[in-house]
Parts: C-alpha cells; structure tokens; sequence
C-alpha cells in the first residue's frame, strides 16, 4: 500500500528484512530543475568574462557553473550548494599553471628533468586526490549541513598509488578489483554530517560488470566489423589501386590505422558507458547513510544513447551544444537516483566542525580533467 | 524595513524551520513563523547574502554558521538592492537572465578566440621566444638529433668532397651564428624519410642523400639550405612551442568545465591551429631563402624546381591542406615567384 501526503515524498509501506514488522519508508526522488536555455546563458556569459579577463576569471566561471548544477538540484524539494570560495581555487590554478609552464621549459634544459616531474607526479598524486575529495565534499552542503570525506591518505596511498601496481603483474586482471577498490574507497567513506557511511558492495559484482562490458563491446564492434568488412574490403582496394605504387603501402597503413582508432574509441565508449551505469547503481544501492538509503535507476543503454547523441550533437554544433549535452546529462543521472529512509532527512546532525581544506588538490585534479569516485 | 519569508538552517540540525526575515536598515531579524518567537538577530553587516544565479533559492549566510534560504526573490533582490550589495555579481546575473546579452557573450568569445589565434598568441609567443637565451633549446637539439639519427637516418654514401662543398655551402648561407647557435652540417642516408632536409635550433642542419641526387645544381641546394637556415635564424622552433603553449592555455580558459566530450573535441581544433602556425613558418622559411637567392643576383627559379620535383617524387599523396605541417607545393611555388621583380 502507499500513500502520498502531498508532501514532496511518498510514503512506502516496507516490510524491513528480518524485523517482522512493517517500516514507513519515505522515498524522495532528486530532482533537476535546470534547464538547457538557463545553463547556456550563464556558460556563454562566463566563458566570455573568462576570455576577456584573459583566464584570470576562470576559477569564478568554474565555482559559478558548478553552483548552478548544484543549486537546480533538488532532493526533498531543497537544493544543494557549492560553497568553495573562487579566490582558494585561483590560488590552485595559479600554482599548478605555474608548474606546467616550469616543466614544459625545463624539459628542454634538461629532457631528463621531464621524467622527474612526471615521477614527482605520480608520487604526488593520490594526494592530490585525498585533498580534492576533501576540499569538494567539504563544499557540498545540503540544508546547512556539509558532506564530509573520511578517506585517510595512507588508505589513498594504498589504493591510487600500490595498487595499481599490482595490475601489470596479473596482466590485467586486476582492473576489475583496483575499480572496486577505488569506488569502495569513494562511498564507503563519503558522509554527511555526523554520519558515517557504510559500504557493502561486493567486488564479484565489478567482476561480472567487466565481463558483460567486455561482452557488450565485443559484440558491439566485432560483428559489424564482419559484416561490413567484406563490403568495405572491396571499396578501399579501390581507392588503393588508383593511387601510384608507392603510395599505396602507406595509404593502406593510414587507412588500417583511422579504422583501428574509430573502432578502439567506440569500444572504450561502449564499454565506459556500462562500466559507469553498472558500478554506480551497485554502489549507490550498497551504500546506506544511518538510516538512509539509496536506489538508482540508470541504465547503459539510455545513457549510451545520451552520450554519443551529445557528442555527435557538440561536434556538428562547433561547441554550441555542449551546455545543452551537458545539462541532459546532468539529469538523467540526477533524476535516476532516490533517497530512501525511515527517518526524517532532517534528522542529520553536522557533527564536528571540519578544518578548511586547502584548494589546490581540487584545483589540480580539475585542471587535469580527473574523474575521480563518481 | 523589508519582510521576507524564509527556511533557517541553523547548521546543527538539517532540519528547516520557516521564519519571517525582517531587515530594519541594522539588524536581520527571525520570527519563527509557527510560535512568533524571535530565532535570531544579527548584525546586517555581519551577514552575507549569495549573489542570484538563475532561478535558484536565495541563500544568506548569518553569523555563527547559520543560513537562510528564500524564494521570495523579490524582498531579496530588494534588501541587496538597498544595501548595495553585490552589485557586479547582480550586473553578471543580469547579463545571464538575458538572452540578447547572452548571444553578444558568444560572439565576444568568437571574436576573442580568433583574435587570439591570429594575433594575440603569436605575438606573446614570438616576442618572449626573442627574449629567451639562445642556448635554451641545445638539449632539446642533441637529444632530437640522437633520436633521428637512431630511428630515421643512417650513415651518408656522399664522397668526402661532395660533402665538404655542401658545408662550405652553408658557411656563405650562414654567415655567423650568433650566441648558442653553431651552424653545423651533416649528410645523412634517409631512410624511411628519403629527400629530406630539417633544421635544429642550435643550428644543425641535416640533408639526406636522396635529396642531394634530387637537386641538378647546387643553386637548388642553397636554396634549401637558406630555408633550414631561416628556421633557426627566426627561432621557428621556440615560437611554434611557445604559440602550442598559448593554444593550450586558450583551450583550457575557453573549455573550463572540461567533460568527456570536449577533451575529446578539444584536440582537433588544436591540432589545427598549431598546424596553422607550422605553415606560416614554412612561408615565413621559403621567403628568406628567396630573398637571399635574389640578394645574391640570382631568381628563385632553382629552390622553385626542386620544391616541383619534391613534390613529384611524393607522389601527389599529401595530407589535406588543412591538417598538413607544410603547406602544399604549389602555394609554395607561387609564392616564391611573387617574390621576384
């Protein structure tokens, strides 16, 4: 039975496993209240003060456009917000462009002072990760109350830096695992409030995961490739035979190597897409908070179709698009996820004030375009 | 005096208590709107109110952690507009709620964006390349020419004499070399890279033998190396670096947000700008060589044929003009006969 008292939730009759008795759950749907026209205008008014500032407005365009994902989505009627002060991440963006000018030079004193900073890198990494996760869930605040990462850097350490070490030694077959390490690592320790997380995923799920994705992909690419090969064979040794003898081994490289690339990104696509829909919903829907819970409904096949439309939509727009792909995005994985609980979300507390996290982890990982955790 | 309605987060709790916010030109005051009771009162200038950005809530951050959240844009925008608060971000926000505003934002970045391509990044690149020591690029020179000679050249099956009139060659190209820059020759047997000949920053040309048999006289052979020498002469190298450097700064302000999908179409229009730049430098190459034909009396006919003949002995396959490093042999040829009398 279900009720609706008109309020943003629905209230669920659910018999708790175990407990005997029947639970009120209250499930509330997130909801994204932005829009394509909205988003476009801010985008195009920020990027041009950007451009007109020569870059130095950057950390406010970035701080402003994330606010206004955050603020148009809604969980229970109530926004979230972004409370990262633009000043901190200038700062970071200054030191890390700073860096990169400095290396980009020294590497032509000295090509070896190149390989020292990208070990320095390597090594500096999954710190700069534990501080971005920090500094961005420190900034994540729902109704007053922030979210707080309990990652420890040494457990960071363990699962960017060692880890991942342990992959060319199993020729691969580790991936699934180090992916379940990190995702692990990422919910089980992200919480809000005074509330620690609880994870319980399990890493045979990622298993299974990686094994329909690399199934999917297969199919996806090899059996076109079959049918359309024996068609394209026919047209290429065509164009071959028209072209001078000496030509005709590099064009048929040329051509071999355009195919080999096309096909490799639409199976990185397709298998990303799976990976990403399949990892998240199991995650979400294993990771509870007190008393609440997640349920997420996103599937690969409608977010494939989201992501290569949008891409296919941003090229043949020259960029136009892209606050639009964007936005759509947005929603569907923002719109397929529903908070579940048997208690008021109001009932969190904010627990122990945190220390101020410095930017410029956050700031580095952005520059570099990091997808770290979600 | 302005009223508003607003939720208080006193940033304990998530819970939300409805009050009426009342601003009295001091202090900010809440009623809790279901007991009348007073919840808080602050200092006004002790509170900050959140900028608007689209049609989200108003927030207000109050003394002591707390927060308000408000729908009622309009007492908001009031109490900011008599308080004079956030004016330019109110000015930003006004900008975004207008489409017109927003479509005069765009082709202010189309406007910057090739401005800055055709003229802004070339000019910062060239003249902070001029201020930069010459001996900078000598590592970068050593360890290319290692990995040339390791990979794409091999051992030159010119005679001695043959080679030794091609450096002299380049001494009358060359002239002096100047600080970091030594003018050196080496003959080279290409090997998948067959009539070549490319220049280093610090001043190491290389020709293949291949090309060396493609000349008919070594006026053909000065030509080119007048070319290769105008490289170096004109700092192509740390110029084209330092513009890539530029491309990739304009990128990364203009994609700030940067999702699977731009990275992905980020790169395509870079490469076509720095190949953009690449050709320029080629002209910029091919027309100091041909002054320094016509300076020495003489026209650019013999660089003109050999670039005729190179481009035969390619075989027409190039790749588009757009995409391509050189620009295409017959531009080329036409330019250079423009340069004459």
């Amino acid at each position: 039975m279900s009720h609706n008292d008109g309020a943003s939730g629905n209230y669920i009759l659910k018999g708790a496993p175990g407990s005997g008795e029947p639970r009120l759950l209250r499930s509330s749907k997130v909801e994204f209240k932005g829009t394509a026209g909205e988003y476009f205008r801010i985008w195009a008014v920020n990027t041009c003060l950007t451009i007109v500032t020569c870059g130095l407005y950057l950390a406010w365009a970035k701080v402003r456009k994330r606010r206004y994902f955050y603020s148009a989505t809604l969980l229970d009627g109530r926004p979230f917000s972004y409370t990262a002060d633009p000043k901190a991440i200038f700062k970071g963006y200054l030191i890390i462009t700073v860096c990169l000018i400095l290396i980009n030079v020294t590497n032509f004193v000295h090509p070896l002072l190149n390989t020292a900073a990208s070990l320095l890198f390597g090594v500096l990494f999954p710190f700069l990760i534990h501080k971005s996760l920090r500094f961005r869930a420190r900034h994540t605040v729902y109704c007053n109350i922030p979210f707080r990462f309990h990652g420890e850097l040494s457990e960071c350490y363990r699962v960017f830096f060692f880890a991942p070490m342990l992959i060319p030694i199993t020729l691969g077959l580790f991936i699934p695992y180090w992916d379940f390490l990190r995702k692990r690592y990422f919910y089980g320790k992200m919480g809000y409030g005074s509330q620690h997380p609880d994870f319980c995923g399990k890493a045979g799920a990622f298993y299974l995961y990686y094994l329909l994705g690399v199934a999917v992909a297969a199919v996806v690419v090899v059996v076109p490739v079959f049918f359309f090969y024996p068609l394209f064979s026919g047209y290429f040794t065509e164009i071959l035979m028209n072209l001078p003898e000496k030509q005709r081994r590099a064009a048929a490289v040329g051509l071999t190597f355009m195919g080999t690339m096309l096909v490799g990104f639409i199976v990185v696509t397709v298998l990303n897409v799976i990976l990403y829909a399949k990892t998240t919903v199991h995650c979400l829907e294993h990771t509870s908070l007190g008393r609440v819970q997640f349920i997420c409904e996103l599937r690969a096949p409608k977010l494939l179709w989201i992501q290569i439309s949008n891409l296919v939509a941003v090229l043949l727009s020259v960029g136009l698009l892209a606050p639009w792909a964007q936005v759509r995005k947005h929603r569907y994985v923002a719109e397929s996820i529903t908070v579940v609980s048997d208690a008021s979300l109001s009932e969190f507390t904010a627990g122990l004030k945190q220390q101020e996290v410095g930017a410029v982890g956050d700031a580095a990982t952005d520059f570099f375009d990091m997808e770290i955790g979600l | 005096m302005i009223r508003f309605r607003a939720d208080w987060f006193d940033g304990r709790s998530a819970r939300a208590c409805p009050v009426e916010v009342v601003w009295d030109g001091a202090l900010l005051r809440g009623e809790d709107l279901k007991e009348g009771r007073e919840l808080f009162r602050h200092p006004f200038a002790a509170c900050r109110i959140e900028p608007p950005l689209g049609t989200a809530a108003r927030l207000l951050h109050l003394p002591g952690g707390s927060c308000l959240e408000s729908r009622d844009f309009r007492g908001v925008a009031e109490l900011e507009r008599l308080t004079r608060r956030n004016v330019s971000w109110r000015g930003v926000h006004r900008a975004e709620s207008s489409f017109v505003l927003a479509l005069g934002a765009l082709g202010i970045i189309v406007l910057a964006t090739w401005l800055g391509i055709a003229f802004g990044i070339p000019f910062l690149a060239d003249r902070t390349a001029e201020r930069l020591p010459p001996g900078l690029l000598s590592g970068v020179s050593r360890q290319t020419f290692a990995a040339m000679e390791e990979h794409y050249l091999a051992a030159s099956q010119l005679e001695p004499e043959r080679r030794a009139v091609l450096e002299g060659l380049l001494r009358k190209v060359a002239g002096d070399g100047g600080e970091g820059v030594s003018f050196r020759l080496a003959c080279r047997r290409g090997k998948q890279i067959g009539a070549n000949a490319f220049a280093l920053p610090d001043g190491q040309i290389v020709i293949t033998d291949q090309l060396v048999a493609l000349a008919e006289s070594d006026d053909e052979l000065e030509g080119v190396l007048a070319h290769e020498v105008a490289h170096v002469k004109h700092r192509h190298a740390a110029r084209g670096l330092l513009r890539s450097v530029g491309v990739y700064l304009l990128a990364s302000a203009l994609l700030g947000d940067a999702a699977s999908i731009q990275t992905a179409f980020a790169s395509f229009p870079m490469i076509l700008v720095e190949t953009g730049y690449s050709r320029e430098f080629e002209f910029e190459a091919d027309r100091e060589a041909g002054r320094y034909l016509l300076a020495s009396g003489r026209d650019t006919a013999p660089f003109r044929r050999l670039l005729e003949r190179l481009e035969q002995s390619h075989g027409g396959l190039a790749p588009p003009a757009f995409i391509a490093t050189h620009p295409p042999g017959p531009e080329r040829i036409k330019a250079l006969m423009a340069l004459e009398p």
